[in-house]
């Protein structure tokens, strides 16, 4: 089958740019010598005791959690953007469509004012994503009229009134150790990562996006319009409030994991509606696998190009940008 | 009687759209509902359908039951909608759009398998387009389009199938292969309810028509009964004879345009 050869090889090659992306640093590692280390701490073969805690430390405890947070979080925004795409049957929409992104931001910055602490600080900026979707979902029901048109509405203005308070914040904080942390963490990037965030946030967020992937046969009904998949037999708002619930934790999380990502929830949707087409029960899991290797490469990058490390939220705009730009020609393919 | 509507009344906040309509419809038989822009047909199917529910006491039953007490997949496995002219979202393939028809016979999570993929692909078979199952539905001329979301209705399981202007936006020859396929399976048990906007086709293919008029039922019976110049002045304005071509089979001729003659002219 088709379908399952893209998975397959979207899957071989994400393990090999993972592989590969251990062994990349400052600090070089051999393959060779990551397979020695992994059989060595499996119990085969030996290894000076010395050198196995300095690859201990590179490979587990600083490398490995990154890259499977950029795994998360591209799998994440991607599988999201598609979900938003194909319910709203907008090609502009993204996950921070109702204001998730811009609530959890506004989070994680009070978050930060008010503790050092990191996991009050993940977990403000999650609460205040899911808040401010509660909020445009409240603000949407408050008006009668074309339920998604309002939807859309409800985003923007609940995007807008966190945005503002996220100024606020800004504002307030102390200028010379907050105010950089605050404006650092909202170019996202994957530095402060641990072992330890990635085991509680990879439950959710794994839950998520497996819930929207085996959901994908009722969004590709939604996107035929309300009235249509009602007489199909598809509880309309019971599946869409579902998707939109997961889709929403799991764009929170990752900006409880690594603060503002932008453009792969928009980008990477198109990208794979190109390669496999419109059909949501392809498109979700070939979505997922792309962004996660789009992510874990673009990590590389910011890791890499330069002496100095660039947020990570800054490369995937200028790499993505450029790129959305020359695809944009063929980017409606697949919308009709 | 496979379905039945009893005193409907409907509007939106002041407007009334709908005042205590009232038919039944038995089952292999194919309605037409006329009626000029506005006069309620479109809402009058989603009553049908299920979406919309009637006030005052109004009820819609099918075999018997009424309609709102039925649950949603199942009122699905019997009553399929083909929507009008479809303005198409996303270049799905035609077989995908065609297997949407299962989804009333899955549990939340459930996926396709070779059992849908062959029902789906035998209703392709059966309206003969079978060749296009891989093409993207976007792709496809709006006939066919019709025509593959009629095989998706017939994928649901359902028997009684309710279109909304079906015949809206189709060429000359699509039009006339539509009706052709309405009848086809007709004679096999389905049962059609369509709103339309040409009295023709009525003729050609109706057994039974329902003119609508302002939210009223104004006539309703064979086609031979209410396709007549009186009614079709009252519902359009214009003055239209009705003539008989040969042996009972009738059309419509408008009179300024080209009256009929005499002895073909059909005098109520």
């Amino acid at each position: 089958m088709k379908n399952s050869i893209w998975i397959s090889s979207l899957l071989f090659l994400l393990c090999f740019t993972v592989l590969v992306s251990l062994a990349l640093g400052k600090y070089p590692i051999s393959l060779s010598e990551i397979c020695s280390y992994v059989t060595s701490s499996c119990g085969f073969g030996s290894m000076d005791s010395q050198r196995a805690a300095i690859l201990h430390n590179i490979l587990v405890d600083i490398r490995l959690p990154r890259i499977l947070a950029a795994v998360l979080i591209g799998a994440a925004l991607s599988v999201s953007g598609v979900a938003f795409q194909s319910m709203f049957i907008n090609p502009l929409v993204s996950p921070s469509l109702l204001g998730v992104l811009a609530g959890a931001s506004f989070g994680a910055a009070l978050g930060m004012i008010v503790s050092n602490n990191w996991v009050v600080i993940q977990s403000s900026s999650f609460l205040f994503g899911l808040l401010a979707v509660l909020l445009s979902v409240g603000v949407a029901r408050l008006y009668r009229g074309d339920r998604l048109l309002m939807l859309l509405l409800g985003g923007i203005i609940s995007g807008a009134l966190f945005t503002s308070l996220l100024s606020v914040v800004k504002y307030l904080a102390d200028p010379y150790n907050q105010l950089p942390a605050i404006v650092y963490w909202l170019m996202g990037g994957l530095t402060m990562v641990d072992g330890k965030t990635i085991l509680y946030v990879s439950l959710p967020i794994g839950i998520g996006v497996l819930v929207i992937v085996l959901l994908s046969p009722y969004l590709n009904v939604l996107s035929m319009g309300d009235d249509e998949a009602k007489t199909m037999g598809v509880n309309v708002s019971l599946i869409r409030m579902t998707l939109i619930f997961f889709a929403t934790l799991i764009s929170a999380l990752t900006v409880a994991l690594g603060g503002m990502i932008g453009w792969v929830g928009l980008i990477i949707p198109h990208v794979a509606r190109m390669l496999v087409g419109p059909d949501n029960r392809l498109l979700l899991p070939v979505g997922a696998l792309l962004g996660a290797l789009y992510l874990v490469f673009v990590d590389d990058l910011s890791r890499l190009i330069f002496n100095v490390e660039i947020p990570l939220g800054i490369v995937t705009s200028l790499v993505g940008i450029p790129f959305f730009a020359l695809v944009l020609k063929n980017a409606r393919k697949g919308w009709g | 009687m496979l379905l039945q509507a009893d005193n409907i009344t409907f509007g939106y906040s002041s407007k009334t759209v709908l005042h205590d309509v009232s038919f039944s419809i038995r089952k292999g038989e194919i309605v037409s509902l006329l009626g000029p822009n506005g006069c309620g047909k479109t809402t009058l199917l989603k009553i049908l359908l299920g979406l919309f529910h009637p006030k005052n006491g109004g009820m819609v039953r099918f075999e018997g039951r009424e309609i709102s007490s039925i649950h949603q997949k199942t009122l699905a496995r019997s009553i399929a909608y083909v929507p009008q002219f479809h303005r198409a979202s996303f270049a799905y393939r035609v077989l995908d759009v065609v297997l949407m028809g299962r989804m009333p016979h899955k549990t939340f999570f459930a996926r396709y398998n070779t059992h849908d993929v062959d029902l789906a692909r035998k209703a392709l078979e059966k309206l003969s387009i079978l060749h296009l199952e891989e093409r993207p539905y976007t792709e496809i001329s709006g006939g066919e389009r019709q025509l593959a979301l009629i095989a998706r209705a017939m994928t649901q399981g359902a028997h009684t199938f309710i279109f909304d202007e079906p015949a809206n936006g189709l060429d000359y020859g699509n039009q006339i292969r539509l009706l052709e396929e309405l009848i086809n399976l007709s004679r096999e048990g389905y049962t059609f309810i369509k709103s339309t906007h040409f009295p023709d086709h009525a003729l050609w293919v109706a057994d039974r028509v329902i003119m609508m008029k302002q939210g009223s039922i104004i006539a309703n019976g064979s086609s031979d009964e209410t396709i007549t110049s009186e009614n079709l002045y009252s519902l359009y304005g214009r003055e239209v004879d009705v003539c008989d071509l040969k042996k009972s089979f009738r059309v419509c001729v408008p009179r300024r345009l080209g009256p009929c003659s005499e002895e073909k002219k059909i005098v109520p």
